[in-house]
């Protein structure tokens, strides 16, 4: 039997005042939590942001100061590209950076960077001093490359080429519509590598310079290769994949005192290269929920030009495939005014979904279409 | 025979229930209270951030425009009056308080990254209005101690063609400089150094 008589519970009044004070308190707390993590959630996106800014533009300065120039006219090119997005995440607009026009530049150049990892998965013969995965792809069969040809670029400008069969990369028109798809490349190809005559023997019994020209103007790297063909790793190195909007190159014109945009749609060779460069950066987070732009001025220590362009000449940089229409045919018949002006590009193409140069390397390591810019 | 309730037993008071709710809200409003030191360590993060790409930036400025810097880089020199930004602005142009800070006689003055016109250098950083910085004045006056200097004294004895800092020889103008980033009107800034020489020391 229970005992019901003793106890005294809540009177109803008491129960209502203390589920409105509850309710009171809930009411209070719950949008302070709200504020709170809405406050966490947005600083951490932005962190995260400013992470990945950091990381392209540290890698950008580390790399291209190791940018170099020789006798044979290898050169320093800076290209300009800009398309304008459909993506709603960017407000109309022509403006730079802000709105919906999206820059997509690449710098090419040729550095002194002897080694990186060595393509093994073990590492065991890894060279001394080489750069770590994943810092850097390194090479298998180009033992000890003297350098590397260099082409920083977004993959708005190049688009990748696919590179594993259920691996679709997205094309420019998809980047265009959803900017969260754009993002850096950098493609180091060795230069030991770029005298191949079949698809995977490198001639490293020849001396770099007998081989010359090999980034004279026409000849920088375009539409990169497939990593995951013998052809691309045995001879590159590749840094990418940070979601970059805009990726703009400015150049510093020493008698002007200003970093200049080369031209929409132009390419300026120069020589020497100019003292100077900004780098700037659009970075976005994949749900595209904030964004930073961010710049870096970046010393070159070969820089030893006024990076004064003293001429324009549209019709030079032309697609084509003979020689009448190259800029640089052979590495014999460099034409003297090939640096120092703005020269027009044709339009890109889309990136293959096959690599198309690829079939020009396994041609007996015949020269490279020129053309593509 | 079992006995489901205390005869003794009471309920809670109406006191008792606020007492417990206000410890609760103490406790809540504790755990809250962290989120802005949080908030305000990751503003710290980004501060951080920008100041890198802001000092690397200027160090490449320096060395790309090729300064002595015991000449250049002292405050008032043609070249900080004539190639580097304004001293330290509001947004509506007028001169920031950091202007007249006590230590600006022995640090030297805060300045703008160049920012207003399309054409400066530092125009589309995001909110680089927000950041001032400085070349320390009183670092720069300070000469690298070479090998058998026990301090900064002046150079001595050393056969010519060797520079400083080496046995103390010639003076080519090595400096360690370093150059403060700060969060206007707050006493937050981050401080970065690299060595530099002088392109035209003999």
């Amino acid at each position: 039997m229970r005992n019901r008589t003793l106890k005294r519970g809540f009177t109803l009044i008491e129960l209502m005042i203390t589920i409105a004070l509850a309710l009171s308190m809930v009411a209070l707390i719950v949008p302070i939590f709200q504020i709170s993590t809405k406050t966490v959630t947005a600083v951490e996106r932005r962190l995260t942001i400013y992470a990945a800014t950091r990381n392209i533009l540290d890698i950008l300065d580390a790399e291209l100061r190791l940018a170099t120039i020789n006798e044979r006219g290898e050169h320093f090119s800076i290209k300009k590209f800009a398309y304008m997005d459909a993506d709603p995440f960017t407000p109309a607009g022509n403006n730079k950076f802000f709105e919906s026009r999206r820059e997509a530049d690449a710098v090419n150049y040729m550095n002194m960077n002897p080694g990186a990892y060595r393509w093994q998965a073990n590492s065991t013969t890894r060279l001394p001093g080489s750069y770590a995965f994943p810092l850097a792809y390194g090479e298998i069969d180009s033992f000890n490359p003297e350098g590397w040809q260099v082409s920083m670029r977004s993959t708005l400008a190049y688009q990748q080429c696919q590179e594993y069969e259920t691996w679709t990369l997205p094309s420019r028109a998809t980047q265009l519509a959803d900017v969260g798809e754009i993002a850096s490349s950098s493609i180091f190809y060795s230069t030991n590598a770029l005298w191949t005559n079949t698809n995977n023997t490198p001639r490293i019994n020849m001396h770099l310079d007998r081989y010359p020209n090999q980034n004279a103007p026409g000849n920088e790297i375009r539409v990169g290769r497939p990593f995951n063909t013998n052809v691309g790793q045995q001879n590159m190195r590749r840094i990418e994949g940070i979601r970059l909007m805009d990726f703009d190159i400015a150049y510093w014109d020493d008698t002007a005192q200003q970093f200049l945009n080369v031209p929409d749609s132009r390419v300026v060779y120069f020589a020497p290269p100019p003292k100077a460069m900004r780098v700037t950066v659009t970075v976005c987070d994949y749900q595209k929920q904030g964004q930073v732009t961010l710049s870096r001025v970046v010393w070159l220590p070969v820089g030893l030009g006024t990076g004064t362009v003293t001429a324009s000449d549209d019709t030079y940089y032309v697609t084509g495939t003979t020689a009448t229409n190259l800029i640089q045919y052979d590495g014999l018949t460099q034409p003297s005014n090939a640096f120092n002006r703005t020269k027009k590009m044709s339009q890109l193409p889309e990136s293959p979904t096959r690599y198309k140069e690829a079939d020009i390397i396994n041609n007996n390591g015949a020269d490279l279409p020129i053309g593509w810019p | 025979m079992l006995s489901y309730s205390n005869p003794r037993a009471r309920g809670l008071t109406l006191m008792e229930v606020l007492i417990a709710m206000f410890i609760f809200l103490v406790g809540i409003v504790g755990v809250l209270s962290a989120i802005p030191a949080g908030v305000s360590t990751a503003e710290n993060v980004i501060l951080m951030d920008c100041s890198i790409h802001l000092a690397h930036s200027k160090f490449s400025e320096f060395r790309r425009d090729r300064v002595n810097p015991v000449i250049d880089l002292v405050d008032g020199s043609a070249y900080m009056i004539a190639k580097q930004g304004p001293l330290a602005t509001r947004p509506d142009g007028s001169a920031h308080p950091d202007q007249t800070d006590s230590d600006v006689g022995t640090h030297g003055v805060w300045r703008d990254f160049a920012y207003v016109n399309a054409t400066d250098t530092y125009h589309w950083f995001d909110e680089i209005q927000r950041y001032d910085w400085r070349v320390d004045q009183d670092i720069l006056n300070n000469k690298i101690p070479g090998k058998g200097q026990a301090d900064n004294g002046p150079n001595t004895s050393c056969p010519p063609g060797f520079y400083h800092p080496v046995m103390g020889g010639q003076d080519i103008g090595l400096r360690s400089i370093q150059i403060s980033v700060r969060l206007k009107g707050s006493a937050r800034m981050f401080q970065f150094t690299q060595y530099m020489y002088a392109y035209d020391a003999p």
